[in-house]
């Protein structure tokens, strides 16, 4: 395995991590808070 | 420090009505970029930001745009909490900058009434004197301000006529207690909510009487007859119909230069890497994944500047609320509430903002049918995926030797979008979310010349907004989906004698064997494998094994689409190809029996699908955020794939029967 498969492995861990760290910030994001009425959502 | 981590004990509120040029006021007095639109409702997330009172940093609050406090919708609810001090959060407000728009002050000073009714001091800002005063009429703001027993101030946002004098007023009234400067005799108590409604308007009518003279109306009359045609059922229509075509027509011909110079400029940066570096799988990541995965939806830049230079110009100028109003009988046939034409409009620039906009619909089912119906309309993530068919197959083609095709199909795409979202909101308003439609008054604001600075403003956050998703989530994406089509590497030999060609993960193919040309590696790879076992589903719509990859892919976002085919056709091109644009390289393509993959029918097909299918996860997590549910978001997904799938099964099944094929 020699140094581009190295940076190439890497590079590609990074886009995974970044794409799941994505998620995960999104999903918190938008994730409704305790409390929100059935109503009307999102805001209290 | 306050609750909300600001410098300052003193807060300000921002209220007034939509429209009214609270948002435009929001931006000149604290400095900071926000959206500004011609027509009501665009304000709806609380905004707030710095201002500088004498020295003293004031945290001002941009509250949502409201007609009055009676708290019967989102909005209302959250103004009337932030203004008793109820809303967790936000500090109480010291005063309240009403804004009132001086062209339409007795609608706007009803909500001023119930602000003092509140107890919290009030500066009133007058907005829109520029217009109110070219119109020919006079109003004497000390009479004004002193029937209403508070500081009224003149301002303008864009010349800060006034800003000086607000901020002045606003630290007098500060630490005051208002008077409210009239008394609900005993008739308006007894008589409940309407007695008090009454007395208010009573009020007002006196006030302005008193203080503001009106000239002749010739130019409310020219806006009229103005109106009169662009609001009519058939012209208006058929007005709306011409000015979408001269746009998008004026979109394609204009983007066409700048675009072939970016995917020029593209191509020479992977022709560079692959001269300079050393053959390899790094050379072939940056050059295959990273270049062409970013640079193919950066191309599309100019398209998506122009898309907002004109929308912004529509907004501003208050066609847009024509158009909407022209809608409107439509819409409240097949039972939509009238409001929700604010946040679709939103949604053909994104369907996040639209369905957060939707917060403004008081009903609850209401409210969810137009969740639900949002994302049908053509948000710009779909402009990349439509450019790139009609550039493909329907470019330099001509309706009536002077409508270019494209302008056509681009156009049909739009009015499909919205067709269909109308029919899914009457069968949903007839179903699952059967309520009867509350009524809607919708203010049709002046016209006005474009105001360039918020225009380009307007361009230039969505350009950043484009640039930023390509090169973070669509960077991150397109490295994965390299890696799904290069990865595992298969050898010759073993294809050859017909046993599964040997694999390594790592890359390495042993040393007797010789690697399998690349277009035949990316049939043995992750993606390849995956798009072969869909190809069955997705044959009767033409597809082939390499659009099912990219449709996959495009569920995550609908502009990866275009990254994924970049990619598609970078890798698996074999070694010694002349590098291509992309639009050449789809046109080109071909199956693995040899046929051409894309026909102008499968591109149709493709585009078809693209309008009808829940294909952004961002959506769907505000979907799930908005209605506080998984099923909500869980049955749009499905409904809109069965959508999406049968609307396409039909366009090429329909176009093979018509010879189209």
């Amino acid at each position: 395995m020699n140094i581009q498969y190295i940076i190439v492995i890497a590079i590609i861990l990074g886009a995974f991590a970044y794409a799941g760290l994505q998620l995960r910030k999104r999903s918190r994001a938008f994730s409704p808070k305790a409390g929100c009425g059935k109503e009307d959502c999102g805001c209290k | 420090m306050d609750t909300n981590g600001h410098n300052s004990q003193i807060t300000i509120a921002l209220a007034g009505n939509p429209n009214a040029g609270k948002t435009t006021l929001f931006n000149s007095l604290t400095g900071l970029k926000q959206k500004v639109a011609n027509y009501p409702g665009v304000t709806v997330e609380r905004k707030e930001g710095p201002w500088t009172l004498n020295g003293k940093t004031a945290n001002l609050i941009d509250l949502p745009g409201l007609y009055s406090l009676d708290a019967t919708s989102l909005d209302e609810h959250i103004a009337s909490d932030i203004i008793r001090g109820e809303q967790a959060g936000v500090q109480k407000p010291d005063a309240i900058v009403a804004v009132v728009d001086a062209t339409n002050l007795e609608r706007n000073l009803y909500l001023v009434m119930q602000m003092f009714e509140f107890g919290v001091p009030v500066v009133i800002a007058l907005t829109m004197i520029d217009v109110f005063e070219k119109q020919k009429h006079e109003i004497d703001i000390e009479m004004l301000s002193a029937r209403l027993k508070t500081p009224v101030v003149a301002v303008n946002a864009k010349s800060g006529r006034g800003r000086n004098q607000l901020a002045a007023k606003v630290q007098e009234v500060l630490h005051t207690t208002p008077v409210v400067p009239y008394e609900f005799n005993e008739n308006a108590e007894n008589a409940g909510p309407n007695g008090k409604i009454f007395s208010r308007y009573n009020f007002i009518s006196e006030v302005v009487q008193d203080s503001v003279w009106h000239s002749d109306q010739k130019s409310h009359r020219l806006s009229d007859k103005i109106d009169r045609v662009l609001t009519h059922k058939f012209f208006g229509l058929v007005i709306l119909v011409a000015i979408l075509l001269v746009v998008f027509q004026t979109i394609f011909s204009w983007a066409s230069l700048p675009m072939d110079l970016l995917e020029k400029g593209f191509g020479a940066i992977s022709d560079f890497v692959r001269a300079e570096m050393p053959p390899g799988i790094l050379t072939d990541l940056l050059a295959d994944g990273i270049i062409a995965g970013v640079g193919g939806v950066v191309v599309f830049l100019p398209q998506i500047l122009l898309l907002f230079l004109f929308i912004s110009l529509l907004e501003d100028s208050g066609y847009m609320a024509r158009a909407a109003f022209l809608l409107d009988k439509l819409m409240s046939r097949v039972g939509l509430h009238g409001k929700a034409f604010l946040p679709l409009i939103s949604s053909f620039a994104c369907a996040i903002p639209g369905i957060m906009a939707t917060r403004t619909i008081e009903s609850r089912r209401d409210r969810f049918a137009t969740i639900m119906i949002a994302p049908f309309m053509s948000c710009s993530a779909r402009l990349p995926v439509y450019t790139l068919m009609i550039g493909a197959f329907f470019g330099g083609q001509y309706v009536f030797g002077f409508i270019s095709m494209g302008a056509v199909l681009m156009l049909a795409m739009y009015a499909l979008g919205i067709i269909v979202a109308i029919v899914v909101a009457g069968i949903l308003k007839r179903t699952v979310l059967k309520a009867p439609p509350p009524p809607f008054l919708m203010e049709l604001p002046p016209y006005r010349l474009p105001n360039l600075r918020t225009v380009f403003q307007n361009m230039f956050t969505r350009a950043l907004l484009f640039l930023k998703r390509a090169g973070t989530v669509i960077l991150a994406i397109s490295i994965i989906l390299w890696a799904l089509m290069y990865f595992p590497r298969s050898s010759q030999q073993s294809a050859v004698s017909g046993q599964q060609p040997e694999v390594s993960v790592a890359g390495n193919i042993p040393s007797e064997s010789t690697p399998l040309p690349e277009s035949e590696q990316l049939k043995h790879s992750f993606a390849g494998k995956l798009g072969h076992v869909i190809e069955p589903v997705i044959q009767p719509l033409g597809f082939d094994w390499k659009i099912g990859v990219a449709l996959i892919a495009s569920f995550a976002a609908r502009e990866v689409l275009v990254s994924t085919l970049s990619i598609i056709y970078n890798v698996g091109k074999d070694e010694g190809a002349e590098s291509q644009t992309l639009i050449a390289a789809v046109r080109d393509a071909k199956t693995d029996d040899g046929k051409p993959a894309w026909t102008p029918l499968t591109a149709l097909t493709l585009m078809v699908f693209f309008v009808l299918a829940m294909q952004c996860m961002s959506t769907v997590a505000i979907v799930r955020r908005e209605t506080n549910s998984w099923s909500w978001p869980l049955f749009m997904i499905g409904y809109m794939t069965a959508l999406a799938y049968l609307g396409a099964f039909l366009t090429y099944q329909g176009g093979k029967l018509l010879g189209f094929g």
